[in-house]
């Protein structure tokens, strides 16, 4: 098969200065996809820059510049010799090499996080897709979320679920965006999966730190994931049948060379399966990705992109029993919708606009006995939208300017019930509540001639406007690299974070009752200020990025719940609310290896995250419940032949925290006749449940390549030697008669096999 | 090919086994000496005295008015005393874990030093109380409600908070089966023959010096039964206490996960020295009926 490069370069100009304005939009020769953080340089002068997140580059190099090159993980390095003044306006189309060529080729590949090394950029991970693909997972189901979670300074939350603890932070703080658009629930089946379909995105970036001006609203970590565009020349598909989901993904123009569309769905039907063997299983999920995009001339583009995901629970008891009187169901899900608009203005400008919604709803409905009923509901829609703007004033300075303004509409706690049920469920509307949120934002990327030293420098302004109140607050941010040697950089960062929103959850793990809560009068914006200071190392012989990374981050006006808070059914929650501070610090330590015949990573954090609320824990400090001490994982690829793959995941984690019961006494009642038990507490999260490790396996059969077909099947086996790596406690009766408390582990050793296949 | 589906599907639930539970190791609980006290009014100051025990015990986590395993938990060999401006009181053993003093102690705004020393657990437990101004009622007014044959109470009460400064409350509505005036107080550990009909804490935030009234129905009351209407001014602590034994009394709050711990003013114990003195009016409702 070949594969090419596809560079436009729409401008080329000579500058007053006697400099040479080289820009463009670097795609895919063969699906017309964009390649985003593509790096692009001159190796006589060194000078070079990366695309950006829409493809988009704009390079100043000296007149007598005559090549530059284009070089992209996964793709053949292409030098693009030109003559002065004589190549304005080409298209530029470079192969890539054979199967055979690649593994000599590739060695000299620039990968995402060799850019993430030369730029002042830390903190940040890029996730080749491949990796997702390659790595063993639970179910054979391929999980973006699980692969970051793999990350240093990336704490899982319960075994198994989506839920991320970045750099101390909460599950609240996350941003996970999906073509700019935010998702509110990342997790189907509780959690168990992520909402991501693999085949249907081509870039993920996770900040954990030194967070760019143009990212703002959460605290802890900024996930900015993006669709895949569509082949823009060729029909494709790709696919997947797994143990307990299939899907489906169908690429190809819309008008050659001008449009294309892609569509991607998947479902599980494992609740068909039952069905069909006379078993029953109510339950199901399906998300659906789906893009447009049209090239309107070389300097304009339009992207439709939307994505749509619904967890279904529909139980009706008298499918398994006759004249049952009780039904229940919910469902739960997200609605994206991104219409963006790309344009070169010229060829050291170029602007962004995008148009975004997002709703998000969960419905609850049981009936019982015909006459008893109980619908509960709540929902966010998002409406809004954004401009960015990045100009290449010269070779010394990038400045990015841009404005948002999203309007978030929250119905939580609709309840409507009918029967005997009133007794204890009263019937509420629910109060909309509306916040709009505010960001302008201005970077500037600065670059001295002749320097060892790169600065970025940011500031954002974000406001959010409540009912009757108007929060706002500067956000400066910084990120330094000092260029030890070729090899070596040094990098220090400062970011401060706010956060309008916060989720209200009334229980560890992904119910369909957490419920996404605006700021108010008397709840204020979360903020965070994170300072981090880093070693980046990258092996040219080897290829391998190696960093190391030490942060502090300061948070204020965290939310918790006072003790005992019923958050159910609440329509005055918020009284339940408590704010107070919490602070992480750690070290953290990546080596990753994107290309090459083994490649993978090893990643280990040490942290700290505590939490001080005046009134919990009698006012002193506890640690944070997903306080892990050490986390460590090593993660590995290797092509054994050219049809097996063998992937490994290994991984140890200090547990979480807990505060159990650990006696009880006896008070006076009420009534003062006859005793209450009371227990009895140690100071909240004292304990620490035991260490984990597991080892999760995977071998890949890839059937002999044609032109038209590519297939591969996927033996995979998780928790391999069947270790319980424990989510909760519950007391179990001794030998002695006595009680003892165990940790059940969720999930044993689970084999798995799916096959996924190209067209 | 149904067969066939069935059986990959088996084939892999058998081959996706639990893991073993592992086990965790807490250290080693020591009991600790647990304070309740109540003032009757006119009368004495009691003081019940019980330890606290593991969960992890074989004395049954779930025993709840198991006499015996109760009874191992009563105090009985203990040195208690209440020191204040009238001197030293030294308690008496009115039953295992229920101590007496001899003379009343019920001087408003004075400091009540308890002190414990367990010779069993080898272990001392102290506590200081003031005892804040009594509140009278105003006006309590019960009246029979009769609707659709149905006969209940409703009490119509108001009182006068105490105006610069913050205070707080408990207002409680106690019936007796049986006509017999007064509150069964003899034993606090014992079931008797109080019913609690009503609670209420009260935090006079925002209502320095006003009156405060309250109006309410109960429905489970007999018009055989005698009620007693009681207020008290409590310190700030004992209303957390009281608090947080409403809160935890919910059952849906069990789903937070997070647990209620219990205020205690006892040093090196558990449980709540209070020396409130209550308002008490009484009621007979067969008055009220005839």
């Amino acid at each position: 098969m070949r594969n090419s490069f596809l560079i436009i370069l729409s401008f080329l100009k000579f500058s007053l200065f006697s400099q040479l304005t080289i820009s463009g939009i670097v795609t895919d020769q063969e699906s017309g996809e964009k390649l985003l953080f593509a790096s692009v340089y001159n190796e006589k002068s060194g000078i070079g820059t990366v695309t950006n997140q829409y493809g988009f580059f704009s390079l100043t190099v000296p007149l007598d510049t005559a090549a530059i090159t284009l070089n992209y993980l996964g793709y053949i390095p292409k030098t693009i010799i030109f003559h002065r003044g004589n190549i304005a306006d080409l298209n530029l189309t470079l192969s890539k090499a054979s199967t055979e060529v690649k593994t000599v080729t590739i060695n000299v590949s620039r990968t995402p996080q060799e850019e993430i090394h030369k730029s002042t950029q830390m903190s940040t991970i890029k996730i080749p897709i491949k990796d997702v693909k390659y790595i063993p997972s639970l179910g054979g189901e391929s999980d973006v979320i699980k692969v970051i979670q793999l990350m240093p300074g990336v704490q899982k939350g319960g075994e198994g679920g989506t839920g991320m603890y970045v750099r101390g932070g909460d599950v609240d703080q996350n941003l996970v965006i999906l073509d700019e658009a935010p998702l509110y629930n990342i997790g189907h089946l509780f959690g168990f999966f992520s909402v991501f379909n693999q085949d249907a995105i081509k870039d993920i970036t996770l900040y954990k730190g030194a967070f760019p001006s143009n990212y703002g609203g959460r605290l802890s970590s900024i996930v900015d994931i993006r669709m895949n565009d569509g082949n823009i020349n060729e029909f494709h598909g790709k696919g997947g049948l797994g143990l307990l989901s299939s899907r489906l993904m169908l690429e190809g123009p819309v008008k050659k060379n001008k449009g294309s569309f892609m569509i991607a769905g998947r479902r599980t039907y494992i609740d068909q399966i039952f069905k069909w063997i006379g078993s029953f299983l109510p339950y199901y999920f399906y998300d659906i990705n789906a893009k447009l995009n049209y090239k309107i001339n070389n300097n304009n583009h339009l992207y439709i992109s939307s994505y749509i995901g619904n967890d279904l629970l529909s139980f009706d008891q008298s499918a398994v029993e006759e004249n049952a009187l009780f039904n229940f169901g919910f469902t739960l899900g997200n609605i994206t919708g991104t219409v963006r608009w790309n344009q070169v203005v010229n060829d050291r400008l170029f602007a962004n606009y995008s148009l975004i919604h997002t709703n998000f709803d969960y419905n609850i409905n049981s009936e019982y006995d015909n006459e008893n009923e109980l619908y509960i509901s709540s929902a966010i829609n998002d409406y809004g939208g954004k401009a960015d703007w990045e100009f290449h004033k010269n070779q010394n300075h990038t400045f990015q300017y841009g404005a948002m303004s999203i309007f978030h509409q929250f119905r939580p706690n609709i309840v409507n019930s009918q029967g005997e049920v009133t007794e204890y469920v009263e019937s509420d509307k629910g109060e909309t509540l509306g916040t709009l949120e505010s960001g302008v934002y201005f970077q500037n990327i600065y670059r001295p001639d002749s320097s060892r030293w790169e600065l970025r420098s940011g500031i954002r302004l974000s406001a959010a406007n409540v009912k009757d109140k108007n929060y706002i607050g500067l956000e400066p941010r910084f990120s330094t690299k000092y260029e030890i040697n070729s090899n070596s950089n040094l990098k220090s960062s400062y970011s401060l974070m706010r956060q309008y929103m916060h989720l209200v959850s009334s229980s560890t793990v992904a119910l369909p009752t957490d419920l996404w809560y605006p700021v108010t009068n008397s709840v204020k914006p979360q903020t965070s200020h994170q300072i981090a200071v880093g070693y980046s190392y990258f092996s040219q012989k080897i290829k391998t990025h190696l960093s190391i990374e030490s942060y502090y981050k300061f948070m204020q006006n965290l939310t918790e719940y006072r003790e005992g808070a019923n958050l159910l059914f609440n329509a005055e929650f918020e009284n339940e609310l408590l704010q107070g501070n919490g602070e992480g610090y750690g070290l953290e330590f990546l080596a990753k290896r994107d290309q090459g015949r083994w490649n993978g990573w090893i990643g280990y954090s040490l942290s700290w995250s505590q939490r001080l609320f005046d009134e919990l824990n009698d006012g002193l400090p506890y640690w944070a419940k997903y306080d892990r001490r050490h986390s460590f994982s090593i993660v590995q690829n290797f092509k054994i032949t050219s049809s097996w793959r063998f992937g490994s995941v290994w991984v140890f984690s200090n547990g979480s925290r807990f505060t159990p019961q650990i006696a009880l006494y006896a008070m006076p009642s009420a009534s003062l006749t006859g005793i209450d038990w009371i227990p009895v507490y140690p100071q909240r999260n004292s304990i620490s449940m035991s260490s984990s490790h597991r080892l999760d396996l995977n071998f890949i059969w890839q059937s002999k390549e044609t032109n038209k077909f590519k297939g591969e099947w996927h033996f995979g086996a998780y928790n391999v030697y069947n270790r319980a790596t424990p989510w909760r406690i519950e007391l179990d009766e001794n030998d002695d008669g006595g009680f003892k408390y165990i940790q059940p582990g969720l999930l044993g050793f689970i084999p798995s096999i799916a096959y996924n296949f190209e067209f | 090919m149904k067969n066939i589906c069935f059986i990959i599907i088996a084939l892999f639930l058998l081959l996706s086994c639990r893991p073993k539970p592992l086990d965790i190791k807490l250290d080693t609980y020591e009991p600790e000496i647990v304070v309740a006290s109540q003032i009757v009014p006119n009368y004495l100051m009691m003081v019940g005295l019980t330890r606290s025990f593991t969960v992890l015990s074989n004395a049954g986590y779930d025993s709840n008015g198991d006499a015996e395993i109760f009874s191992n938990l009563l105090i009985d060999s203990a040195l208690v005393t209440v020191m204040s401006e009238s001197g030293i009181d030294t308690l008496y053993m009115v039953s295992p874990g229920l101590f007496a003093s001899l003379n009343k102690l019920e001087k408003t705004g004075g400091s009540y030093f308890l002190r414990v020393v367990d010779y069993d657990l080898n272990k001392v437990a102290e506590a200081i109380s003031t005892m804040k101004e009594n509140v009278p009622f105003d006006e309590v007014v019960p009246s029979l409600n009769i609707e659709d044959g149905d006969t209940t109470i409703d009490i119509y009460l108001k009182f006068k908070d105490i105006p610069n400064q913050s205070n707080f409350y408990v207002l409680s509505v106690y019936s007796r089966n049986s006509n017999k005036g007064g509150l069964d107080v003899n034993d606090f550990f014992k079931n008797g023959s109080n019913n609690i009909e009503y609670q209420e804490l009260i935090d006079d935030k925002d209502q320095n010096g006003n009156m405060l009234m309250r109006s309410f129905n109960l429905s489970s009351v007999s018009t055989d039964d005698s009620l007693m209407v009681s207020l008290s001014n409590i310190s700030e602590g004992y209303f957390r206490f009281l608090d947080s034994r409403v809160r935890s009394g919910n059952p849906l709050s069990d789903i937070t996960n997070e647990p209620v711990n219990y205020p205690s003013n006892v040093n090196n114990g558990l449980g709540y020295f209070n020396t409130h003195y209550p308002s008490i009016r009484f009621f007979d409702l067969k008055e009220l009926r005839d």
